[in-house]
Formats: structure tokens, sequence, C-alpha cells
């Protein structure tokens, strides 16, 4: 009866390959991009939109997912809370991942939710050898029911806690090779932190393993005057390219992305933002081979 | 340092507005105090919160103006933290709240208007499942299909307001024709808010499907053939038909 649990087949490669610069899927652009088909070698979906199963926006993705690979880039994980996983919610990601089979699955190395509410925001950890445990402890356990390594991004903060005990390059460092999971590197997230903690965005930037990078992010913020906010509602500034540029040279060839979540512009605008990192990486990657 | 606890303290300085407790935990400098700190987080979460409800409830905001739609959510959001990390179960409270936040009352008819946008975005939300061949029926004894209940589809709601909150809602529809001026809105209405193939719809059941509302809620309360036949007596064959070929109801069951 009904058509609920019939099984989706989608006609794709098995394991899509990613590569270049791809952009954020937001629903402004579905039918632009239904219609258009543009040349973006992939899309990044925000998974946590397509959870429930049998809506419109599900049905929207099986169909795009015909002509571009994909990547899940997720918020519910809540990986650093201290209440237990929920298991309802990583059920219905493993049954889109299965459906939809992204090339991988990202979240945030943050807490979202605690004491069963849910902020629906990115919050720091203390960088804490505890805290270390406890984290690589549920990465571990969401890594075993996916059954493949996921990848964590760095946050941008606005606080930082009395307890901790290390270098938040430190804790990345510690808490990817212990958990055994990849990273996804978030440029511009680095640079906002960087600002509103007054460290040393390159010293953060060299520290990173580089052999764990996945894919890279750059976006906008805002600037409130007395700290940087990560909106994703504007361009990517002058000195965030910069930064992007030297993690080219850094790290080489990998996946980038443009996030672009609120003053949502025209797909054409985001896929300027996208050529300009295209650009950089054509102009650094020759000089690094 | 207890992580659980930072965390509760944590969730106390943005869902109530005193973060002192949490500020222990927090290092502060000349730019930004720790509170200040805390405060860039109460303000992140609630213009978050805030934003998909009012992608939500669009015309609750405009009926009350994007200030004071902005200082409702506040208010709610605080009394009514989201407790799922599905963004989309977010808000089913909000109806009820407008109905006791006393600076609304004088728009009477806005947690009804809440209410119906609540069950659009509910049914938008949901599967649309195909329903099963009812000429199975017939295979039954006579015996068992007095027995017989059905079942609505979850892409379907009922709501009832005192007020005309459909003309209300189409009214700030783009292009809608309907000027609220001419209509009189203190009118009871009974909707039938229902997800067909192509988009969702609001039904009026008491003038357009007479009778309609009494039978789909003896239905949603499982009422078989034989107490709907009790209720509807010779209705009940052109009813159960019309319900059918619309699509409103699922599946029937015996048991
Ligand atoms: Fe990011």
């Amino acid at each position: 009866m009904g058509n609920q649990n019939s099984e989706k087949t989608i006609q794709t490669n098995a394991l899509p390959t990613i590569q270049g610069c791809g952009i954020g899927l937001r629903l402004e652009h579905f039918d632009e991009i239904k219609e258009q088909k543009p040349d973006i070698p992939w899309f990044e979906i925000l998974s946590d939109n397509y959870l429930i199963e049998g809506t419109s926006q599900r049905e929207y993705l099986y169909k795009f997912r015909e002509d571009y690979p994909v990547t899940f880039h997720g918020v519910g994980l809540s990986i650093g809370s201290t209440d237990p996983l929920n298991m309802d919610f990583l059920k219905s990601l493993k049954k889109l991942k299965d459906e939809v089979q992204p090339a991988w699955i990202s979240d945030h190395l943050c807490w979202t939710s605690a004491h069963g509410v849910v902020t629906h925001d990115l919050i720091p950890l203390p960088y804490t050898k505890s805290v270390i445990t406890h984290i690589v402890d549920r990465i571990k356990q969401v890594q075993d029911y996916l059954g493949e390594q996921i990848v964590i991004e760095n946050v941008s903060s606005y606080l930082q806690f009395k307890d901790s005990e290390m270098k938040e390059w430190d804790f990345i460092n510690e808490v990817t090779r212990k958990s055994d999971c990849k990273l996804l590197l978030d440029v511009n997230n680095i640079y906002v932190s960087s600002q509103n903690h007054l460290f040393d965005a390159d010293e953060y930037l060299y520290a990173m393993p580089q052999e764990r990078i996945a894919e890279m992010h750059l976006a906008g913020y805002e600037d409130h005057g007395t700290h940087l906010l990560d909106t994703h509602s504007r361009p990517v500034t002058d000195p965030v390219w910069d930064l992007f540029t030297k993690a080219v040279e850094h790290f080489g060839d990998v996946p980038v992305l443009i996030e672009w979540d609120s003053d949502i512009p025209s797909l054409q605008r985001v896929m300027e933002e996208a050529n300009k990192a295209k650009a950089i990486q054509q102009k650094v990657l020759p000089l690094c081979a | 340092m207890n992580l659980e606890e930072l965390q509760q303290d944590f969730i106390s300085a943005i869902f109530e507005k005193n973060n002192s407790t949490a500020a222990k935990h927090v290092t502060g400098d000349d730019r930004l105090t720790a509170e200040q700190r805390l405060g860039i987080y109460r303000g992140s979460v609630h213009g978050i919160l805030t934003s998909s409800l009012g992608v939500t409830f669009p015309v609750t905001k405009s009926l009350v103006g994007e200030k004071f739609f902005d200082h409702m959510c506040d208010v709610f959001i605080d009394k009514y933290p989201p407790t799922s990390p599905f963004f989309v179960k977010y808000g089913g409270a909000f109806s009820e709240f407008l109905e006791q936040f006393e600076p609304a009352k004088s728009i009477s008819y806005l947690s009804d208007v809440a209410a119906l946008e609540w069950a659009r975005h509910q049914v938008w939300h949901e599967v649309i499942l195909e329903s099963v061949d009812f000429s199975e029926m017939a295979s039954l004894t006579e015996e068992e299909q007095a027995t017989v209940w059905f079942e609505l589809k979850q892409s379907l709601r009922l709501i009832e307001s005192g007020y005309r909150i459909d003309l209300i809602w189409f009214a700030h529809q783009d292009g809608s024709e309907i000027k609220l001026e001419d209509v009189n809105i203190d009118e009871g209405v009974q909707l039938l808010i229902w997800k067909g193939t192509d988009g969702i719809k609001i039904t009026q059941l008491d003038t357009n499907y007479q009778d309609y509302w009494d039978f789909l809620t003896a239905i949603s309360e499982k009422n078989n053939i034989t107490q709907l036949a009790g209720k509807f007596g010779e209705h009940l064959p052109s009813h159960l038909n019309r319900c059918i070929q619309e699509g409103w109801i699922k599946s029937f069951n015996r048991n």
C-alpha cells in the first residue's frame, strides 16, 4: 500500500567525484538550476532540510542528483553535546545518504543542542582533553553507524571559555586524528575567529592536518565593529581571499565551496564567487605542481 | 570543568535574559564583556528562529508588522525553545501562544490565522500517500463491511474558526483580488487544508461541502460504517464516494 516504503533508485555513478569549486544548493535557486543546468561541478546540500521523506523538497533532490554530484552538510548532529546522540536524526540521515549517495557527510565541531533544547546555532566548545575524549567517542559512534568517515568543520566563534587548555588548532588536530575523521576547513571561519579572539590566522591555517582536509568553505561575514559575525550573507572579503590563496598554496587542490545563506543573491552572483575561487586555484596550483 | 553544566548554563543564557551564570565560564576583554559575548549567541539564535517563524507564518507577520512580529517571536522563543533538530517542527505552539499573548489580543483572529498557517506548513511537509484500492471492500461480507473504519491521509488537516481566516489568508497572497475591507470576517468557517498533486489547498467545508466537516471529523475519530450510517443515513454512500474521489481517505481497516 502506498509508495512510502519503496526503495529509491537514482541514476548516478556510485561514488561521485568532487572537484573544483561548488556552491551550496538553496531553495531560491531550485527552478533556475532545473531549467538551465548550469555548469557547476558539485553542490552541497543542507541535509537537515531533506530528512523528511515524501516532501516536495526531497523529490526535487532525487531529480537534482541525477544531474549533479552532491555533498551533505548538516547542523543537527550536535557532536559536542552532552545529550545522547539523537538516533532518530541519525537514522533519517542514513536513509537519505543511502538514497542520494553523497560524496561525504559533514557537520560542525561544536554543539547545537543540550538538555533537550535545540538552538539550531553553532556553539563552540571548551578546548580541553576531556572534551576531546567526549567528542572523539561520539564521532566514532556516528562513523560506525553511518559506515563511513565523516567530515567535521571548524566553526566561527564569538567567545572563548576560561577552561580551555589548548589552542583551537591543537584541539582540531587531536579530535580529527583520534577519531580518524576528515576535516572541512572553513577559511572564512578561521579569519572571523582570528579577528574576534586576536590570534594569527596564518598560524591556525598552517597548523591544519593537510592529509585530513576533504573540503574548504568560503563565505562572507558582517562587521559589527566589536566583532565579526559569520552570517553567510555577503561576498567573500579580501582578507579571506588572501587566506584562501595561502590555503591553496599550502594544501594544494582541495574542493572548495561557496556558502551563501541569507540575503541570497542570484545564482549568477554566487557562481561569480565560485569562479573567483577557481581563478585563484588555477593561478596558484601550477606553481605548486 | 563540567561540560554538561556549562551547556546547561549556556542554554539558560540563550533562552532566558539572565546570563550571569553562564558568564562565569566565558572570557571577557576590553572590547566585549563575557555577558556581551553571550549576548551575541542569544541574538544569533533568536535571529535564526525568528526568521524561520517568519517563513512559516508570513500572513501572521504581515498582520502585525515586522517589528511587533519580532517582539512576539522573542517572547515565544524563550517560552517555547525548539526541542527537535528537524527545523520544520518548530512553531507548533505559536498559535496557542498568541491566543494567550496579551499585547496581541486586539487582533482577535491572529491566533487562528497562525493555526491555519501552521496547518499549511505541516501539510506541506507530509508525504502524499497513495490510496488503497477501495473496490476491494466489495469482497468483504456484509458483516465484515459493517465494522470497516477509514483512515484519513496525513496530508490533511481540519481547522475551525470564528473568523473568515481563509479570506484573511487569501487577501494576503500576491495578486489576490480579495480586499479585507470588503468582506465580513466575523463569520465562522470550517476548513480542510490538504495537499493535492498541484499544491496545498484550503477548502471551505461549510458551503461547498455541506456536512463534510462532521463526516471527516467522524472518520478521523475512527467511526465505523455502522456508526457513520447512523449519523449520515442515506448520504453515507455519496459522502464516502466524494471523499475517496478527492483523495482524502487513505485506507480502510477492520478490527
Ligand atoms: Fe562553513
